[in-house]
Formats: C-alpha cells, sequence, structure tokens
C-alpha cells in the first residue's frame, strides 16, 4: 500500500517537475520579430488619422517603439474612439480592446495573425466633433472667483509657453490662478492616458472656464464631457468628491456634476440650448468642499 | 558513536553543509553581478559606509586608549542618525565587507561616498563596491541553507534534506532578495536559523543551543522587524511540546507552581528574553542613549508607514483594506508550483503518518514536536501580511521567511516517497540522486530564466511574466531595473541630463562607482521639473507610474521610445529621447 502511495506520488510529482522545466524551459515570449513584423504591416497600410491601439496595454510600448509617430498622445488619450473612421487594433492571443467589442460585425474589415498577435482592421462612420475644449483652451477665458463672491472676479493668464509639436526643455505653459493653474496635457486618470484640461482646486475658491463657441459648432451639436480626477497620488489624498457646475448660454441652462476620487473618466452628455444667436457661451465653474488634492480632468467636445 | 549516529556519519553532514553554504554563498555573490542596485539598497549603501566609519573610529580611539570613545554619543549620532528606522545589524555587515574587500579608488571618487576619504582604503581588494556590499546577504542565505539542511537531515535523512535545502533558494523571488544588500533575505535568514537553534534547544534540551537560540533571536530583532513576531510562535509551540513538564511523575513530586514556571521559563524562553534584547541593544548604538524614546519613534514609524502603491489583478493598491487573498494568490503564483506541491503533500504525509517521514531521534535527544513548527513557521508569516490592514506594497518579500519552512515541508515528501519506494539501499541511493535532480530542475530553471528581473518572475500556472502582465500583476518595484537601461543610456551624448524616475540617487551613484553608469550623466531631478528639464527620460512600469510616462509624451512631444527594456518581452523600463527640433518646427 505504502509502495503504491509512494509510486503514484513518483508519477503525479515527475509530470508536474517535467511540465514545470519545459515551461521555464521555454516560457512563453513576446518575441521581437512578431513586434516588428506585426509594425511593418501597420506601416505599410497606414492612413493618416488612423487611430492605432495595442490592447494589453503593457505591450504599448513595445509598439509605439516601431510606430510611434502614428500613435501620438492625443490618440492615445481620446475619449473614445467614434470620431476615428479607420481603426487598427493590435492585440496579443485573446486579449481584446472592450470598446471595440461593441462594434456592430460588419465594422471589421481585416483580421489577421502573426504569431500570437491579432492585427484588427475596423471601419465605421465617425461622429463629426464641431468643437473641442481642450484644443482651444488657449482660447478659453479664465477666472477664479472667491466663494459667495461670485462677481468679483480675479483672471487667471496664460503663462510660460505656448504648446509646440517639439516643446523646448522647461515648465509646461498654463493658465495661473492665484495659487493653482488650469493646463492642458496628457492627464492620467484611472491609470489611463486622458488628453483633457486639468483644474487644480483651491479652497474657498471657484475656477471659471468660458468658451466662446460658433453657432455653426454648436447648432445640432451635444455636449460631451468627460470628467474625472487626474493624478493616482492625489486621488489617494482627495478627500470628497469635486463639483462641475456647467452653464449654457449665460443661465439658458445649467447642470452639476459631482467627480468622485474613486470614479473613471466619466461621460455626461448635455443637450445644448437652442438659443439663437452668433457666439453662443459655455462656462464650467470648478470647486469642492475639501478642495486639497483635487486635479479635475475634463475633455469636452460638441458632437454632431 | 555519537548521538546515535556514527562520527564520519555526521562528520560528513557537516561537510555536506559547509559545501552547501559555499556554493550558495558564491552562487549568490556569481549571479548578482548582473543584478541591478534597488532603490532601498542605495540607502543601505549609504548607511553602511556610515557604520563601518563609525566602527573603525571607535576602534582606532579604543586601541589608543580612549575607552570614552564607547560611550561617546556624538559619535555615534554622527554615524547611526541616518536610516535609523532599520535596526543596523544587516548594514553594519554589509558596510564592514565593504571596507574590507572592496577594491579602493575612494579619494578619486568624490560626491559618490557616504563620507568623503582623502586616503585610500587599507582593504584586501579584492571586489567591487557593491559586490562587497552585498556578500554579507549571501553569506547569511548560504547559512541558511546550511541550517536547512541540518534540520532536514535530522528530521529526515539527507535525500530530503538536499532537496529542501535547494528548493529554500531556488524560488526566483528569495534568490532575488538574497542577491540584494537589503533586509528581507537576510531576516529570512536569521528568523530560519533562530528556529533551528529552537529545535536543537528542544532536541538536546541543552542550555548551550537555548542560549544560542538568545544570540539569533537578537540578531534576527537586529536585522529587520520581523523577528517580533516570532516569540509568541515558538512560546506557543513549546507550551505545547512540552506539556509533560506540567504533570507530576513519581520521581519528582515538584509543587504545581515550580512546574508552571519550568513550563513557562523554559530555557530557550529565558535566553530569548534576556540575551535577545541584549544582543539587539548591544548592536544598535543608536539606542545606547534616549533608548525609550528612539525605539518607540522606530517602532511608530513602522506603525504608521506609508501604504506604498502595488498592481494586483489590474487593480492599484495604496490604502486598506488590501485584499485578503493576495498573499496566497502571489504565493501560488510566484513560488515553483512543484515546491508548493510537494509542500502541501509534505504536509498531508507528515500528518498522515510521521512514523514513516519523520527518523526516530538520536539518542540523549527528543523528538521537538518538528511538524506542528515547521508547519506553523511556513503559515504564520503568511498569516500576518493577509491581514486586511497590512500594507502589501512589499509583495512576498514580506512574508518571505515562509519560504524556509515551505522547502522543509517539501523535502519531507521527497523523503517520504524516496523510502517508501525502495528497501535496498543501492536502488534507493540511485533514485534518491535521480528524483532529487527531477524535483530542483524546475526550480533551478525558474531561477534561472528570471535572473536578473526577479520580481518580475511569475510561475507557469501565471503563464509566466506575460501572462502575468496581462492578469495585471506588478512587474517589479525598487526602480532596479534600470541597470538593464544602462547600456543604452551610457550611449547618450556626453552631459546629457537623464530623469531617472523611480531610481534613487544612491543606487545611481553605486553604478557609477562600479562603472555600469556614465558619470557624465546628470541626473535631470525629480518629478515633473525634472523631466521637463531632461533631455532623456526613463519610466519604470508599474501601474501608478503610468503618469510620469504621459509627463513625458507632453515634455517630449511624442509617444514614440528610443529603448524599450523588457523581460521575456514585457516591457519593464522604456528611454524616450527628447526630439531634435527640424528647421522651422515650432
Amino acid at each position: 500500500m505504502e509502495r503504491k502511495v509512494a509510486f503514484w506520488l513518483v508519477l503525479v510529482v515527475g509530470a508536474v517537475a517535467v511540465w514545470e522545466s519545459w515551461e521555464s524551459f521555454r516560457p512563453l515570449v513576446v518575441r521581437d520579430s512578431d513586434v516588428r513584423a506585426v509594425s511593418q504591416l501597420v506601416r505599410a497600410s497606414y492612413e493618416p488619422g488612423t487611430l492605432i491601439e495595442v490592447t494589453p496595454d503593457w505591450a504599448s510600448p513595445l509598439f509605439r517603439r516601431e510606430l510611434g509617430e502614428f500613435m501620438p498622445a492625443d490618440h492615445l488619450g481620446r475619449a473614445d474612439s467614434k470620431p476615428f473612421a479607420r481603426i487598427t487594433e493590435i492585440a496579443f492571443g485573446k486579449n481584446r480592446t472592450l470598446e471595440f467589442l461593441g462594434f456592430p460585425s460588419d465594422a471589421l474589415v481585416e483580421e489577421r495573425r502573426i504569431g500570437p498577435w491579432f492585427l484588427r482592421r475596423y471601419r465605421q462612420t465617425p461622429v463629426l466633433v464641431t468643437f473641442d475644449l481642450t484644443e482651444h483652451l488657449l482660447d478659453a477665458t479664465v477666472s477664479q472667483t472667491a466663494e459667495g463672491l461670485s462677481e468679483s472676479e480675479w483672471p487667471c493668464v496664460w503663462s510660460g509657453p505656448l504648446p509646440s509639436v517639439v516643446p523646448k526643455p522647461g515648465p509646461l505653459g498654463g493658465f495661473v490662478c492665484e495659487q493653482t493653474r488650469v493646463e492642458r496635457r496628457t492627464m492620467e486618470i484611472d491609470y489611463k492616458p486622458r488628453r483633457g484640461m486639468v483644474v487644480e482646486l483651491k479652497t474657498k475658491q471657484r475656477t471659471r472656464v468660458r468658451f466662446s463657441i460658433p453657432d455653426a459648432a454648436w447648432r445640432g451639436s451635444t455636449l460631451h464631457l468627460w470628467l474625472g480626477l487626474h493624478d493616482f497620488h492625489q486621488r489617494k489624498q482627495a478627500r470628497g468628491p469635486a463639483r462641475v457646475l456647467v452653464d449654457l448660454d449665460d443661465g439658458q441652462q445649467t447642470r452639476e456634476f459631482q467627480v468622485d476620487p474613486t470614479q473613471g473618466f466619466e461621460l455626461q452628455t448635455i443637450p445644448l440650448p437652442t438659443t439663437s444667436s452668433e457666439v453662443h457661451h459655455l462656462r464650467m465653474e470648478f470647486f469642492a468642499e475639501h478642495p486639497p488634492h483635487h486635479f479635475v480632468g475634463v475633455h469636452g467636445e460638441l458632437r454632431r | 558513536m555519537t548521538d546515535g549516529k556514527p562520527r564520519s556519519a555526521r562528520g560528513l553532514d557537516v561537510v555536506f553543509a559547509l559545501v552547501l553554504f559555499l556554493a550558495t554563498t558564491a552562487m549568490l555573490q556569481f549571479s548578482s553581478r548582473r543584478q541591478g542596485f534597488a532603490r532601498d539598497e542605495g540607502y543601505y549603501f549609504h548607511a553602511a559606509e556610515q557604520h563601518a566609519a563609525y566602527y573603525e573610529e571607535l576602534f582606532g580611539r579604543v586601541m589608543r586608549g580612549e575607552l570614552r570613545a564607547l560611550v561617546d554619543r556624538k559619535l555615534v549620532d554622527r554615524f547611526f542618525s541616518y536610516n535609523q528606522e532599520h535596526p543596523p545589524l544587516a548594514k553594519t555587515l554589509f558596510g564592514l565587507s565593504w571596507r574590507f574587500l572592496h577594491r579602493c579608488n575612494c579619494p578619486q571618487e568624490p560626491g559618490l561616498h557616504a563620507l568623503s576619504y582623502t586616503k585610500r582604503h587599507a582593504t584586501l581588494g579584492l571586489l567591487k563596491n557593491g559586490e562587497a556590499m552585498r556578500l554579507p546577504s549571501h553569506a547569511l542565505a548560504g547559512a541558511l541553507v546550511a541550517a536547512i539542511y541540518a534540520l532536514g537531515r535530522r528530521l529526515y535523512g539527507r535525500t530530503g534534506a538536499f532537496v529542501a535545502a535547494g528548493l529554500a533558494i531556488l524560488a526566483p523571488r528569495h534568490f532575488f532578495h538574497a542577491e540584494l544588500a537589503c533586509f528581507d533575505a537576510p531576516v529570512t535568514a536569521m528568523l530560519g536559523l533562530t528556529t533551528w537553534a529552537y529545535v536543537r534547544a528542544q532536541q538536546t534540551l541543552s542550555w548551550r543551543y537555548a542560549l544560542l537560540t538568545g544570540l539569533l533571536f537578537g540578531l534576527s530583532l537586529s536585522t529587520k522587524l520581523n523577528a517580533f513576531f516570532l516569540p509568541p510562535l515558538l512560546f506557543f509551540h513549546a507550551l505545547w511540546l512540552r506539556k509533560d513538564l506540567l504533570r507530576t511523575t513519581n520521581s519528582s513530586e515538584s509543587p504545581f507552581f515550580r512546574r508552571l514556571l519550568r513550563w513557562v521559563f523554559q530555557p530557550w524562553a529565558l535566553a530569548m528574553a534576556t540575551v535577545g534584547p541584549l544582543v539587539y541593544l548591544l548592536s544598535w548604538p543608536h539606542l545606547w542613549f534616549d533608548t525609550a524614546r528612539r525605539f518607540s519613534a522606530y517602532v511608530s514609524f513602522h506603525l504608521h508607514h506609508v501604504h506604498y502603491n502595488i498592481e494586483y489583478l489590474g487593480q492599484n493598491h495604496n490604502r486598506p483594506p488590501y485584499p485578503w487573498h493576495y498573499v496566497p494568490v502571489m504565493t501560488l503564483l510566484t513560488m515553483p508550483v512543484l515546491t508548493l506541491l510537494l509542500a502541501k503533500l509534505g504536509a498531508v504525509l507528515w500528518g498522515l503518518v510521521p512514523q514513516k517521514v519523520e527518523l526516530p531521534p538520536p539518542d540523549g535527544e527528543r523528538r521537538a514536536g518538528a511538524f506542528p513548527l515547521l508547519l506553523a513557521s511556513a503559515v504564520y508569516p503568511m498569516l500576518i501580511i493577509m491581514r486586511p490592514g497590512t500594507p502589501i506594497f512589499g509583495a512576498e518579500k514580506h512574508w518571505l521567511p515562509s519560504v524556509p519552512f515551505l522547502a522543509l515541508l517539501s523535502g519531507a515528501a521527497v523523503a517520504y516517497v524516496v523510502s517508501a519506494l525502495f528497501s535496498s539501499p543501492a536502488a534507493r541511493r540511485s533514485f534518491a540522486v535521480a528524483f532529487s535532480c527531477l524535483v530542483l530542475l524546475p526550480s533551478a530553471l525558474s531561477v534561472f530564466r528570471s535572473h536578473p528581473y526577479g520580481l518580475s518572475h511569475y510561475n507557469a500556472l501565471a503563464g509566466g511574466p506575460v501572462g502575468a502582465a496581462t492578469l495585471g500583476m506588478n512587474r517589479q518595484f525598487w526602480g532596479y531595473s534600470v541597470r538593464g537601461a544602462m547600456p543604452f543610456l551610457n550611449t547618450l551624448p556626453p552631459r546629457t541630463p537623464v530623469y531617472f524616475h523611480d531610481a534613487n540617487g544612491f543606487q545611481l551613484q553605486m553604478s557609477q562607482l562600479d562603472g555600469f553608469l556614465r558619470r557624465d550623466l546628470p541626473d535631470s531631478g525629480m518629478e515633473e521639473p525634472g523631466v521637463r528639464s531632461s533631455i532623456a527620460a526613463l519610466v519604470l512600469h508599474e501601474k501608478h507610474f503610468n503618469k510620469y510616462e504621459y509627463w513625458m509624451w507632453d515634455a517630449y512631444g511624442t509617444t514614440k521610445p528610443s529603448f524599450v527594456l523588457t523581460h521575456l518581452g514585457v516591457p519593464l523600463c522604456t528611454v524616450y529621447e527628447r526630439p531634435k527640433p527640424e528647421r522651422g518646427m515650432q
């Protein structure tokens, strides 16, 4: 009996030993040659404006090393993929980009396998972005008011270099308020890149960002607003939510949103009032009960 | 015959233990030469040089007859004020090893040492600075492996003991930590050694081993605070083991109170309660003055330790409550699978048929209740970290003291199989060699495969590092993988300001001292101003560090890295270079 038990134990242990040895001897490896082969295929058929998405996230640096010029920060930090007509997905094994799983079946125009990688090309009818708030941040008016004193307003002026294709060494430009800043940057919200504006909050102050939007962009569009808190370290220390008040056409419509430290980059859609005017106004006001460590990340688009 | 074994057999075991000690030490010393310096090592290097300087100055003054130096508070505070949140033993050993063994060129290395040196040290000149600093860790791991062999040999024989000794060090994460001049592997070794001495004290009932237990416990306390958790485990084990002391016997009808005292104050416990704290105090001059305040500051630091970040199953955790399953899942995915399987088998077999696993004690010795002790020692460090409020940022290093005991349980399974399968000694010997090699092979291969990125190691159950990255498991911490990017950084133009991210100044200094990184690459500074003023920048991939990469994209106007360091194809460290503006480009 004892020998029988020992015999079976040897078999089981031996089988596990052989399996684990083999797995250690020939482990799953992501080969550079496969990455280069996939990249060559993508490069060969690349059309400007194509969104390239790599999944899972950890593989992104490998493909940016090869295809970085086609993967700008505003693509990687997009709020969603709806404005893109052409999308290329590079996926490792069974991994899929969640957002693309919701595409209709005819959106997938090509699927190829190269080693462990799947290359999928999608086409879709893109939404029209008529006005991009982040893009127009430099045209905005930024100011601060003291809580309860909304009529007295202090301007926040742009300081530092203007955004450029190849920035020079030095600080990031931004609107500088008394002690806080409003900047355009690639934010980190929910550990993902998000292109948008960061509004740093201050005790007993409200920060206002005003946009003037031409009627051609306004009419027939819906405001898509994504909100979240930027920077994990600040989120960890932030107490309570931040608040964002959105005022459309000087009180025609107002909405208030709460931005919780635990939330991701959450979308709010707001229909625009149909006021007749050449220029429309969108004002956002940022504040919090406990402002320290609240860096509100926001990106907005008028979409049709 | 002594202890029931021929003297030659005992001698052979001593030789085997010595060989295991030397082989482990040498293996770690040579393999660690490819191992990048870790962030915390940087701090300990800095402290270690100061500890060595203290003992050098103290020795010099005492030799000159200045005995007051022994109680000179200014001297102590000058050299022990830095990094007082950790006890000194390991740092002192690192420092002394460095002091005697490094190839000294110190006067020509201004700014790279903790202290300034006007003349060269008289040393043996055998090792580079980092190699000398790390040697004590390697030797302690070697001592642990030898102790495991010795313990296993007594409990279940040579084959199981060899396997246990091998599996203890051939666990990729333990191997990684044992290469470093840090405290986690040393305290694992010290706790293992203390437990070995305790078992010997129980087996022999001798004061010699009891005193050794007290001494080793003191040294453990002086290595890392984990040691404070050991006494309750040993105490409850001893109370259970020696309940016979409470019973009356025909020969001695001592009063109950006396029996109770003998039961509670067993020799080893007395030694741990007296010799332990004394050794602890003596080894840490910082506590010689203002003792209560300084000790409470040390304890308070750890009670209120910052909760750093760790990625687990795709989530970044940096505040309690932590998932209770973090510890078992990480153990399941980072330890060699076969070691875990054997440990489980060993525990079951030892529990069910102890007489088939454990050898009878030699003449003059008694059983030490080894099985429950080993089982509890394997599980106890994990249970401490499984408390939802306990920080988990150190991953497996915080329950590393479990590993030797898991290995000892594994050895028991091997010992059982070998003894049960063959009755003929010759067949048994041949099978024992072959079977031992078979069970050690996967662990050895996984150590080989994981090196020098042990913190990125995940076993076959996780699908290796690639599978673990997809599962959203932490790939590294301590910034040690920057060493792999240094060959690339060394190709940058002279005086290129580099943002080094999580790699701290001290670890970079040691890399420069030992010739891995050029000295003319200045550190551009910390956080976003450092990124924005740099010409090259690196990011070490941990989930919470993503924002640093986004800073680089904005500062450089590109998302295209120049270099990606990978382990089995999984990115660990990515380096960006600021593009040069083309003519007419703004």
